[in-house]
């Protein structure tokens, strides 16, 4: 039977991009996909902590202003997991707010990007984050 | 603080002419992300105000697809999460071909195509384990807004990097032959689809009864009140015992009475209420 042989979903080119904004996720999505990646979205909180584990996804992108559970709480949730405690989670944020991105780092972030970020800025994060690790496309 | 890239009322045409053009909803979050993306089009014209005058004046045809085509998603893959496919072949095909045994018809639509994986995926799936639907009056219609990826749809050649994205080797082998530095999907495939233009806020092509519906991803991108415009036209338009598939993350996004969760929990599959019953 031919359908036996899909591999398992191995994650390994996946990010997922947690934000409530549905243009942003549109954008993104297309973004990533342009650089080889393939995007995973969660409008907020709850549907993040859950593709999380679902997608298993090399990376995550985690808008730090969203309503209901914000970034920085899905953010010590995640890390709090051990299923998703080691997925290198990078801060997406409208401004630099210093103490924002200070705590998070703190909670287990490894990076930010500040919104606006064009194609090049990505990619150049999502490389400096991951290197040759597992969100290589 | 810097100022916003668009003024009120900029963005407030910007929202309306691209919800009407496209579906596509522009919240006002993006506005930044928005201003890049569409920082080709604003440079061509020379500025926002100038892009907003050339966009109401409607004097240039290809602006108004250049705008959309600079905003929306075309990402896509062959059996893009495997699970729906799984479940087409193991249940949703099945039930419907028990139920049209007398019709011997069947109506799938791909309403956001993009460049043709995913209805080349079903056509594959159904020459492979149901072969004989080949002599049904089966017809699968795949539509998107942009003309640019139909175009590239209805060639059936990709790349290496789009084979090796989901695509299983025998299929590929089975299916498809190299040319050059492509891949090219037989014709017998190829055939089965029919590529068609379609915003999916104006009219629908379809004079049979849907009978799958896959639009996955697309109503993420979609306000609540177009989501649910868009469920009460499929709701008109499908088959009463119809299956609609969905992406993954659209599973709350059902705001419709009709459709129920079918099939496995992580699939979002609804079947329509069976109300009236089988056609066949």
């Amino acid at each position: 039977m031919i359908f036996g042989l899909f591999k398992p979903d191995s994650g390994k080119s996946k990010i997922l991009v947690v934000d409530d904004s549905t243009t942003i996720q549109m954008i993104l999505k297309r973004d990533l996909a342009g650089l080889g990646y393939e995007a995973v979205s969660a409008l907020d909180g709850p549907q993040a902590l859950k593709a999380a584990k679902s997608a298993k996804p090399a990376l995550i992108l985690l808008d730090i202003t969203m309503p209901g559970m914000s970034g920085l709480e899905v953010l010590k949730r995640l890390k709090k997991d051990p299923e998703t405690s080691p997925i290198p989670v990078i801060m997406c944020t409208s401004e630099q707010t210093g103490s924002d991105v200070e705590t998070a780092f703190g909670a287990g972030a490894v990076g930010y990007l500040i919104k606006p970020y064009a194609r090049d800025r990505l990619k150049k994060k999502i490389e400096e984050v991951c290197g040759g690790g597992e969100a290589k496309p | 603080m810097k100022a916003p890239p668009f003024t009120d009322a900029e963005f407030a045409f910007l929202k309306d002419f691209v919800g009407r053009n496209s579906a596509i909803h522009l919240d006002a979050k993006a506005m930044e992300v928005i201003a890049i993306h569409l920082g080709p089009v604003i440079r061509e014209a020379g500025s926002v105000p100038q892009l907003i005058r050339n966009l109401r004046a409607e004097a240039d045809p290809g602006l108004c697809r250049r705008v959309i085509e600079s905003l929306a998603v075309h990402e896509t893959t062959f059996f893009r999460d495997v699970r729906p496919f799984s479940l087409l072949r193991s249940r949703v095909l099945p039930d419907l071909i028990s139920r049209r045994t007398t019709a011997r018809a069947l109506v799938i639509w791909c309403g956001a195509c993009s460049s043709g994986q995913e209805p080349y995926s079903i056509a594959m799936l159904i020459r492979e384990s149901f072969p004989h639907l080949l002599g049904w009056d089966l017809r699968i219609l795949a539509t998107d807004l942009s003309e640019r990826v139909l175009a590239r749809a209805r060639e059936g050649a990709y790349t290496q990097l789009e084979v090796n994205r989901g695509l299983p080797a025998p299929y590929l082998l089975k299916f498809f032959r190299r040319e050059g530095t492509v891949w090219r999907l037989a014709p017998e495939v190829r055939r089965m689809v029919e590529f068609r233009p379609l915003n999916l806020m104006a009219a629908w092509p379809h004079r049979r009864p849907i009978d799958i519906v896959f639009m996955r991803n697309v109503m993420i991108y979609f306000d609540i009140e177009t989501r649910k415009c868009l469920l009460e036209r499929l709701d008109r338009a499908m088959a009463p015992d119809g299956y609609l598939f969905l992406g993954e993350a659209e599973t709350a996004l059902t705001l419709h009475a009709s459709f129920q969760k079918t099939g496995d929990e992580r699939v979002s599959c609804f079947q329509r209420n069976s109300r009236e019953g089988g056609k066949a």
